[in-house]
């Protein structure tokens, strides 16, 4: 029998409401019981020691790219997991933009077979339409069959209203939600930073606010209409904010997420030409910034996520304009939410690990989320006072283009447990 | 006793330079001017150093003005062009810099079509790094220049009127004219169709209408730019005939400026676009003049730089 115990940390679960100082008994990759202090255990127990630490259940991230198949240059399957357990994430949902594209049973299979081997859960995001490309719909049903948990076709968004009315109405059979990376390219294209103050000192050519907004717009629209879920990826902007905020207030299917990046930098970080601040959908303006902070406290944003999007170093040492768009977050999430929302007092550990796990967790109808007596032993153990400086070092997934780099975050991951066994930390 | 090598200095924006040194650079283009109209139009003060022309965009005017101006200043000048296009695909730019920099260049004067370029480089390389205009972003040279050609006849920028009459949105010569002449007192105007003023403009400490007549109203300096005929395919204007109805910069808006207006343009100039034909020949015009002024100021700045300097 495989038995850990875990001592001494402040248990913060908000599936249950819990903040307090209580032991852990894992059970065969179940917590078996949450008590105040558990003392009777087998000489076979392993027990860690949480003191002074926040013990949480295992983040989730909802958005990230592991580039595998096809990308195996920038991440694969194995070291994009290895990532994300050292950043505290127990699963994670990967998107289908890799090559060929993860719209079909057989790339399904081969994510989930890979995923089993990994350091930690992984579900794959099918696409909505076949290869990307905005026209015909992917074989949705087959890949559910497969283990897909939603579908999304970021990195692209479909343009023509028509199909997103069939990928709604199809859906609807099958309870799974569709994740929007609302951008209009009509609107967006050739664009590089936010339109505004600084791409016009920088002569770089702009992505306007509204290439988001108006296909967020749109697309409430279409989910009010055929009573169809959307989850928007990565929001970026105060207006598309408030438009959500109307669209939920009116009680419809609507979720989202903001990125760390997006909560922390902005526009203006951008003015040296760093290509490690760039992607999409753009950092925007300190106005903006500060919507989403407020959003992101209150509610109206449902979750955090990562949208960690690894690029080679090559890749960004390029000219700004023709350095990709992306940067990499597992690493970095964490650390960069407790130095700039929990040390700041901002936000509660208890809000936190809402966004990081509990509510994911029930957004895309997944187990975890949760350190209630029964559910599934993924656990993130948190040294919240150590201090770290983001490197090409001290991060070790295979790409390193972090926006926090050569920044000093807080907050340590210790331990990392998946079903019971530890995956991240010292034995 | 050993003498401490001067840090390298790089040129990519306006920002590079105080207000000190801009006036200094235009006083000492002065003398070197007046090197350009003896008989033997060279001086010594850079031999043995070597400049790299890095053009990465076409380029006819900006290049020879260099090119003069190093070779005046008995440097030895390196030609290398490249179009972006190919650059997408083969050997990244780090590389190519880095390559040319182990043959021991000292300047890199840079041309690209892409806004950051310049400094990219400057992150890579020892030598000092002279922007030559990199995409819409910045183009300081230019404005050396035609800051010089405004000190020379108005004898300073305070208190002058200078209206900027075109494609503003594309271009990287109106950024850095914008932050030299208004950090040295004078008041920029900017005028042009309204797709083609960028957002935030009127951020930069200038003043925009679309209104020419207003723009040109009592101006000491009228500088027109180049409107590019692919504007009208993007998108931006509906037709060429139209704009020059709107913004053309001709004899009877020109009657509107101060009586000594100077007449200004970085060239090529479209004959009967954003400039009627008999203006831009007119005693106004100072458009000639600017380009001899080019190799005059590019030189005064290459000796800034590096000249001088000992080991």
């Amino acid at each position: 029998m495989n038995k850990l115990l875990i001592k001494n940390g402040r248990v913060v679960d908000p599936s249950s409401n819990t903040n307090k100082n209580l032991d852990i008994l894992i059970e065969n990759g179940i917590v078996k019981k949450v008590r105040k202090k558990i003392t009777r255990v087998t000489k076979s127990t392993k027990v860690l020691d949480a003191k002074g630490c926040i013990v949480s259940p295992g983040l989730i991230d909802a958005h990230t790219h592991l580039r595998d198949p096809g990308y195996e240059d920038k991440e694969d399957i194995y070291s994009g997991t290895a990532a994300a357990v050292k950043g505290g994430f127990t699963t994670v949902l990967c998107m289908p933009n890799t090559e060929p594209v993860l719209d079909s049973v057989s790339s399904i299979r081969y994510v989930v077979e890979k995923g089993k081997e990994s350091f930690c859960k992984v579900y794959p995001i099918g696409a909505i339409t076949k290869n990307l490309e905005g026209k015909e719909l992917a074989e949705t049903g087959r890949m559910m069959m497969e283990g897909i948990v939603a579908v999304s076709d970021d990195g692209n968004c479909i343009q023509n209203s028509a199909i997103m009315r069939n990928a709604l109405e199809y859906l609807k059979m099958f309870n799974l939600k569709l994740i929007e990376h609302a951008e209009d390219y009509n609107l967006s294209k050739g664009g590089q930073v936010n339109e505004g103050y600084v791409s016009t000192a920088l002569g770089l050519p702009g992505i306007p606010s509204i290439s988001e907004t108006v296909i967020v717009a749109r697309d409430i629209l279409l989910s009010e209409y055929f009573d169809a879920p959307v989850h928007f990826a990565h929001i970026s902007s105060k207006r598309t904010l408030e438009i959500l905020k109307t669209a939920k207030k009116k009680k419809l299917k609507i979720t989202c997420e903001v990125t760390p990046h997006h909560l922390i930098f902005n526009e203006n970080d951008i003015m040296g030409f760093d290509s490690n601040l760039k992607m999409k959908p753009p950092l925007r303006t300190e106005a903006d910034r500060r919507a989403l902070e407020a959003g992101f406290k209150d509610g109206v944003i449902d979750i955090l996520a990562t949208d960690h999007a690894p690029h080679r170093i090559d890749e960004k040492e390029r000219e700004f304009s023709l350095a990709p768009f992306g940067v990499v977050g597992l690493e970095t999430a964490l650390s960069a939410m407790v130095k700039y929302f929990i040390k700041t007092k901002k936000m509660t550990w208890m809000e936190i690990i809402d966004r990081m796990s509990t509510r994911p967790a029930e957004l895309f109808d997944l187990e975890g989320g949760s350190l209630m007596e029964g559910a599934p032993a993924d656990v993130t153990v948190i040294h919240p006072g150590c201090k770290w400086v983001v490197n090409t070092e001290t991060l070790i997934g295979k790409s390193k283009n972090s926006p926090f780099l050569n920044m000093e975050l807080e907050g340590c991951v210790l331990w990392t447990i998946v079903d019971g066994n530890i995956v991240y930390g010292q034995e | 006793m050993t003498v401490k090598a001067k840090a390298v200095r790089h040129l990519i924006t306006m920002d590079d330079l105080t207000n000190d040194e801009i006036i200094m650079i235009l006083e000492e283009a002065k003398s070197f001017k007046e090197v350009l109209g003896r008989d033997i139009k060279k001086v010594p003060a850079l031999r043995g150093k070597t400049v790299v022309l890095l053009f990465f965009e076409a380029s006819t005017r900006t290049k020879i003005s260099f090119e003069l101006a190093a070779k005046r200043l008995s440097a030895d000048v390196v030609n290398f062009s490249a179009s972006t296009s190919s650059l997408k695909k083969s050997e990244s730019l780090k590389d190519t810099v880095r390559t040319l920099e182990a043959m021991a260049a000292d300047v890199f004067v840079m041309r690209h079509s892409y806004p950051g370029s310049a400094q990219l480089v400057a992150k890579y390389i020892k030598g000092a790094v002279l922007n030559g205009g990199d995409g819409a972003h910045s183009h300081p040279t230019q404005a050396l220049l035609d800051m010089y050609t405004i000190y020379e006849k108005k004898g300073g920028f305070k208190g002058l009127k200078v209206a900027i009459i075109g494609d503003i949105k594309h271009s990287r010569v109106v950024r850095s004219n914008i932050e030299g002449l208004t950090r040295l007192g004078a008041e920029v105007v900017l005028c042009g169709p309204s797709t083609l003023l960028p957002r935030y403009i009127e951020k930069f400490n200038v003043s925009v209408t679309y209104n020419v007549e207003e723009a040109i109203t009592d101006a000491d300096v009228v500088m027109g730019l180049r409107i590019q005929f692919e504007r009208q395919k993007q998108g931006l204007l509906p037709t060429i005939l139209e704009y020059a109805q709107f913004f053309q910069i001709n004899r009877e808006r020109l009657s509107l400026a101060k009586p000594d207006v100077l007449l200004m343009h970085p060239g090529p100039i479209n004959r009967g676009v954003e400039i009627e034909s008999e203006v831009a020949d007119s005693v106004y015009s100072v458009i000639d003049e600017q380009v001899t002024n080019g190799v005059a100021v590019r030189m005064s700045l290459l000796y800034f730089l590096v000249g001088g300097k000992d080991e």
